[in-house]
This record gives C-alpha cells, structure tokens and sequence, in this order.
C-alpha cells in the first residue's frame, strides 16, 4: 500500500470527500481499497455529518459530499438558485433500526407504538408491556441524515420528538446506553453494537423498512475522476460490512 | 520576501489583540496590500513557505505569517482581523458558520516509534494515551516484554511536542518524566539507542529515521493511503479557512496552496499532499 501504481502526486488526480459519519468507516475502506488499482488520491475528511457535507459542496470545499440523507431545504434551494443542483448517487441502503438495551424484555413495537415513544406520548416501558419505568429517548442531531430519514418515515410532517429526547451523535448514544437499561434510540443497522438490541418492528414488511440512502453527492457535472470513483463505491457498497462496523463503534460520531 | 514587518498578537481563546510593529524598511508601494495569515504552530512552517512562492515576482502583494493557535485564528478570522486562519483541526458544528469555507491543504501524521528490537507490533489508541501520559511503567501491561517503558519527546512548548499531546492525548499532558530531545533527529536517535524506548514522530521526519519500529493503531498501519483516507488514528490535517466575502488576493492564496505548484510545497516538505 506504501506503493501506489504511480508515485508522482502531479499524474495523480485528488478527490476529496466529506460529510457523513455513518458514510464515514465504509468511505475510508472503499477509498484505500481503489487507491490500490487507481492512480488517484481519495482523501477522506473526518465526518462532519451530512448537513456539513452538502455546504461544504456549496463552499467549493470539497469534491465530493457523503450524505446518509437528503439535503436540507436551505442548502438545497441555495444549490438550485444557482443552477447547479445535488446530484447523488446512492452507493447503499442501510436500514436503520429501533434499538433497545439487550436486557430489556420487549422485543417488538408497532410503527404506531414507536412514534408514541419517539414523540413522548408514551413514556413509561409498562405500557409497552415491560418493566415499570421511564423511556429515556435518545435521538441523533436534527440535521444528521440518519435522523432525517428516521424523523420523516416515523413522525412525519405534523409530530415532532419529544422534548425530553437527549440529542447526541450516533457513538455516543450508543455508548451511552451500555449502562442505561431503559433508553430507546435508532441507529444504522451496520453500527449495532453487542450490548444493544434491535426492535422489530411488528407491522412492516422485510421490504418495507426504514432506511437511510447513503449516498455520494457533487455539484452540477461530474468529473471524469469523480464519475469513475462513484461508480466503483456504488459497485462496492455492500462489501466489507464487518470491518466498518468495527470501526465505526470505535470512532466518535 | 519583501513583506513590512508585522505582528500579530493571538492571545489566549476570545481576546485579541493585533499590534503593527512596523518601521519599514524599503518602504511598500502604496498600493500593495498585505495578507495576514495566522494560525496554528504546527502550520506555519507550511504557510511561510507557500507564503513566500505566492509572493514571488509579486510587487503588489505582502503576506504576513504569525502564529497563535487554531481557535484565536478562527476567531480573528471571523471577525476580520487577519484574512486567513491556517487550522490544525476540522471545524466544529458551530463554527462552520454561514461564513466559514475551510479548506484541507495537507496532511501528516504522528506516528508512534519503538526500538527496531521491540517485539510489539500494535497498539490500541487507548494504549498509546495511557503510555505517553507515563500511566504504563512496564512494556508488559501492553502486551510487551517484561521491561520497563521509558517516553521520549520533544522539549516541553516545541511544536512537534503539542501536536503529539494534540492527537495523541486529545489535549492532556506527556508523562511528567518523559526524557526530552532537542529535535527530531535528536528523538529518533534516542529511540534508536534504547531497547525499553516509546517516541513519537512526524511523518515528514520519519524518512530520516527508517530503522526504528513504527507502531499499528488500532490495527491501523501509518501509511501514505491510511494517511489520505484518514483512517489512521493519528492523521494530521492542515486548513486553510477563509471567512465571510472571499476577497480577491485571499481566495488568490488558497488557490494557490491547493494548486500543483501549492502541492508541490507542501511535499517538499515532507507532508502528504491531498489537492
């Protein structure tokens, strides 16, 4: 790996990407993995989540804009007043998923029962028929793409979360409830860790999950570097699962 | 370089103060305008050299590097007082403002640097916080041999000294025992002499030093692709960040350090070059 095809940084064109940290493990893999067979530099700028992502594309401060969500409204009507709209590609989908602590008794919730625990009209887990015991909600930063889809599919348009939601990134909401038994969050399905528990969700189809489309966006045309980058990470997207989740618990969100 | 002689105070997070040392020598044309680029230690070496090309054959032009640290650049820079803050870390959430375009430039890394008879190969970053914060006496409670562990590092306020306590420590401080060294050179021979021996060097200064044992973290390996992809734990970063209008000659001198001439500074000096 210490010697790419071509050494001479002046033949070898650079892309780089920024954005989303649940993009961010799988990019950084994907990108070592071509630099191997291409004379080109991916650089892989630690995740800023994806909000950044698409206002760095604005800035001109990157190539390349990893989204693990659509675009917000503003950053997205500021793209096509100027003409040149996102253009994404989706390298994956992931399904993101209701997770509880593994010591919690249910098992299962209706799409329905999680947006009353999401939006804090049901609080207590007894009424979901567990333990007599407050829900502590955890939730991701509003402007996360994670969070977006999770909010659009559950709550829709007209509910919002609960107030009482703890707002943090998706690393520490997970290492938070290693030591809390009653918490309820959502996560990408590749970044569950062992202490944790995925909820079925006991009236939708194995087709009809929630999912996060993660997706590499530029601005206006693409280049010819950016266009061939894209298409391997899309044709590599469902490869090296494990080793992403690895690192993706290890990192911060 | 013809540039009036300048110097801009960074004091301490929030408060600034900017004081013009200037009796010039050769007095500037009137209409030459000078650039203000302050920032982090661990980059100024890198904005004086590519200060230095962009002004070449440029009478028009003066740029001014001074060094205070990433947040009193940020803050200088948000409001105005220099025109370019040169950053060693990715902005947060809340400063990458309306205002803000943040520019990557360049990268190293710190690597982690044992004896070549060393049989340790890996290191956790946990591990590595624990060593050089002199928590670990012993190579045994890594996994190692049955030997004492001895720190090396830079003179305490060196540059290369805070990066390492930067990265490597998120901030915290160096074993209070660490036996210092003058330079790189000094560190990477040191290192070399000493079988119970932990240091740490730059990328940039690891050429020079090809013999000693370098360390995986985390399982990741500093090479120049974990470098560029960011994986290895202890990716360096260099920015440049421009705030609010961008300004003619300021949005001229991020062009140009990421521009192949740009680049080609920055390997020069042995940073990885990612424009």
């Amino acid at each position: 790996m210490n010697n790419p095809p071509h050494s001479r940084r002046a033949e070898m064109p650079a892309l780089q990407l920024t954005g989303s940290t649940t993009l961010l493990p799988r990019m950084q893999r994907i990108a070592e993995a071509y630099m191997e067979t291409h004379a080109v530099r991916i650089v892989v700028n630690g995740g800023c989540g994806t909000a950044r992502g698409y206002k760095a594309l604005l800035d001109g401060t990157t190539d390349i804009a990893m989204a693990s969500g659509t675009a917000p409204d503003d950053l997205a009507a500021a793209a096509a007043a100027r003409g040149l709209p996102f253009r994404a590609t989706v390298v994956r989908r992931d399904a993101i998923v209701p997770l509880v602590h593994a010591s919690n008794p249910v098992d299962a919730l209706t799409l329905l029962q999680l947006r009353n625990v999401f939006t804090g009209r049901i609080a207590d887990w007894a009424r979901l028929g567990g333990p007599r015991a407050p829900i502590e909600v955890l939730v991701g930063p509003p402007t996360g793409g994670v969070s977006t889809s999770w909010r659009q599919r559950l709550l829709g348009a007209d509910d919002t979360c609960t107030p009482l939601a703890r707002v943090l990134g998706t690393a520490d909401r997970l290492a938070r409830m290693a030591a809390r038994p009653f918490t309820i969050t959502y996560a990408p399905h590749m970044a569950v860790p062992p202490h944790l528990k995925v909820l079925r969700i006991a009236d939708t189809a194995p087709g009809d999950k929630v999912f996060a489309p993660l997706m590499l966006v530029t601005l206006g045309p693409w280049t010819l570097p950016a266009a061939r980058f894209i298409a391997y990470a899309a044709a590599a997207g469902d490869a090296g699962d494990a080793g992403a989740a690895a690192s993706a618990e290890a990192d911060r969100a | 370089m013809r540039r009036r002689e300048a110097c801009i105070l960074l004091a301490g997070a929030g408060t600034l103060a900017t004081a013009a040392c200037t009796p010039g020598r050769g007095a500037a044309p009137a209409e030459q305008e000078s650039l203000l680029v302050g920032g982090a230690a661990a980059m100024v070496p890198l904005a004086r050299a590519l200060a230095q090309a962009f002004v070449q054959g440029r009478a028009d032009v003066a740029v001014v590097v001074e060094r205070g640290g990433s947040l009193p650049a940020y803050i200088a820079a948000s409001r105005g007082a220099i025109d370019l803050a040169a950053m060693t870390r990715a902005l947060s959430d809340t400063e990458d403002d309306a205002g803000a375009r943040q520019y990557l430039i360049a990268r190293d890394d710190i690597g982690i640097v044992v004896n070549p008879n060393q049989t340790l190969r890996s290191l956790t970053r946990a591990q590595v916080r624990a060593a050089f914060a002199g928590e670990i006496a012993n190579w045994r409670a890594l996994g190692g041999p049955d030997a004492p562990l001895t720190v090396y590092a830079h003179a305490r306020g060196a540059t290369a000294r805070q990066s390492a306590e930067h990265l490597l420590l998120g901030g915290g401080a160096l074993a209070l025992d660490a036996r210092e060294c003058a330079d790189d050179a000094a560190l990477a021979a040191a290192v070399a002499a000493d079988a119970t021996a932990i240091g740490y060097l730059p990328g940039h200064a690891r050429a020079a030093a090809d013999s000693l044992g370098l360390l995986a973290v985390d399982g990741v390996e500093a090479t120049r692709a974990t470098v560029l992809s960011g994986r290895y734990p202890f990716t360096h970063s260099f920015h440049l960040l421009l705030h609010g209008a961008p300004g003619r000659t300021r949005a001229e001198f991020v062009r140009f350090a990421r521009s192949p001439a740009g680049q080609a500074i920055v390997e020069r000096l042995g940073l990885v070059a990612v424009c």
